[in-house]
């Protein structure tokens, strides 16, 4: 007789399949409750990148994910004119799953859902809190519209839930000039330094504190960062502060500055020294100010 | 590399059955290289010879993994004695395509034994091993229907109608389109 296969070896199996075959593992889970059991967590890893490029899978992600919500979150949304169709409970709460995630995708999805419908970002918001605060596994984050959470303290939270993030991406830091800025920058200071090791990291408008970040970075994480790209960064840094990154990011492979500004040749020197050779460095649209 | 280096370990596998294996192979199994440290680390340390040990220590019991599979298993361990290391951090990209015809010939085994092959992999801490076995089991998922698959493992599907409906439903957004 065939023995059965226990849930977590089915799971290593299905790993071998790869999580992009989406349609073996959707196949896959409808063979029996078992499986089912053990390969929806490997499918719900990361849908909104799945269908990021399929309208019709975004169209029916969201209302699987609303299905999830608990009663006093429809209630909230209900009350703020955001209507939640009726759902049977759902077999999983395919919300703990995530491990992957992207705000401006959610919300991308949540658009694509729901064209006419104002309060779009009240859901995304929610959702993206939901994440957050709900899933153990995260481990890929990117934040593309910082902005947006000035009001719930989004940095804060990250950092009390998570501290086995790989990868880091966020944009539109201190895109516009406000009082919160500065905040910001300790926030996000704060959440790199309670990181274990982050493997890449992309950190775009930065107006003013990339020092601080910069410095974060180094103090926790020179070992184990492969990927730096900054975007749209103000390097013009007082003192003599880029001498310290000097040899500090040991297991780099790729350091990108795109469009950054306030780099000159002896701060990019300082970057690259003691760096692999086959590093790729970009720096195409930097403006090289003379020494 | 081999000469006084040699030592031969006892296995027993769930009947009872006595495997003489050399330690070099018996270590590819990280439960069995950490148990043997335990052992030459404490009590046993002053022993300078460890062939020694083969009388004064029992032969460690596999009460998990019968001989045949146990057999298996050492087929495979000395095949693959002088592979490196494989570091616990690779869960990157796994592909199937790249198993070697050597492997490829082990696994051709029938379904139950392959399975159990993955069991003792799994419970004596080959990598390796899991990995391939894995590996085997994923070619013969990939590309079948729902119910292919149940054909082929044997698998009752005991899903409600509701149920089956409802999965289906709940995970419709990964379809092409």
């Amino acid at each position: 007789m065939t023995p059965t296969l226990p849930q977590e070896i089915l799971t290593e199996v299905m790993k071998h399949v790869g999580e992009n075959d989406l349609m073996t593992l959707q196949r896959s889970i409808l063979v029996c409750r078992h499986w089912c059991r053990a390969i929806v967590p490997l499918l719900w890893r990361k849908p909104f990148h799945h269908t990021h490029r399929n309208t019709a899978g975004k169209r029916k992600l969201i209302p699987v994910y609303l299905a999830c919500l608990k009663e006093e979150e429809k209630k909230y949304l209900t009350a703020n004119d955001f209507p939640i169709p009726n759902s049977k409970p759902p077999l999983f709460n395919y919300i703990t799953y995530l491990q992957w995630l992207n705000d401006f995708y959610v919300l991308d999805a949540i658009s694509t859902w729901s064209r006419k419908n104002r309060k779009r970002r009240l859901l995304s918001q929610l959702l993206v809190n939901k994440f957050i605060t709900e899933c153990p596994k995260l481990r890929s984050l990117h934040i593309h519209t910082l902005q947006q959470y000035r009001e719930s303290d989004i940095l804060s939270k990250i950092t009390l839930y998570h501290t086995t993030l790989e990868v880091l991406h966020v944009k539109e830091i201190t895109r516009f000039v406000s009082e919160t800025e500065n905040d910001l920058i300790v926030g996000l200071v704060n959440l790199i330094k309670s990181q274990r090791a982050l493997k890449e990291v992309v950190l775009a408008g930065v107006l003013n504190g990339i020092d601080k970040l910069v410095l974060s970075l180094r103090a926790k994480h020179s070992r184990s960062l492969k990927k730096i790209k900054f975007e749209d960064c103000d390097f013009r840094v007082k003192g003599e502060i880029w001498d310290l990154v000097s040899g500090s990011f040991v297991n780099l492979e790729l350091l990108n500055f795109y469009g950054c500004y306030g780099l000159n040749t002896s701060t990019l020197k300082m970057w690259t020294k003691g760096l692999k050779a086959q590093i790729h460095i970009d720096f195409s649209t930097v403006e090289l100010s003379a020494t | 590399m081999a000469g006084a280096d040699q030592k031969m370990i006892r296995l027993t596998s769930s009947e009872g059955t006595e495997f003489l294996v050399e330690r070099a192979v018996v270590e590819k199994s990280v439960l069995l290289k950490n148990m043997l440290e335990d052992v030459g680390e404490s009590d046993l340390g002053t022993i300078a010879n460890l062939t020694l040990l083969f009388f004064f220590i029992p032969a460690i019991p596999l009460a998990n993994v019968t001989g045949p599979i146990l057999t298996k298993v050492i087929e495979y361990c000395t095949h693959h004695r002088d592979d490196p290391v494989v570091t616990q951090e690779d869960d990157g990209r796994k592909s199937s395509a790249d198993i070697d015809d050597w492997d490829k010939e082990f696994c051709k085994v029938d379904q139950g034994t392959l399975f159990e092959l993955i069991l003792a992999a799994n419970y004596l801490d080959i990598k390796p091993l899991l990995d391939l076995t894995c590996k085997t089991v994923a070619n013969m998922i990939r590309g079948k229907t729902p119910e292919e698959i149940r054909k082929t493992f044997n698998i009752e599907n005991d899903f409600t109608p509701e149920e089956e409906a409802q999965v289906k439903k709940e995970n419709e957004w990964c379809e092409e389109r």
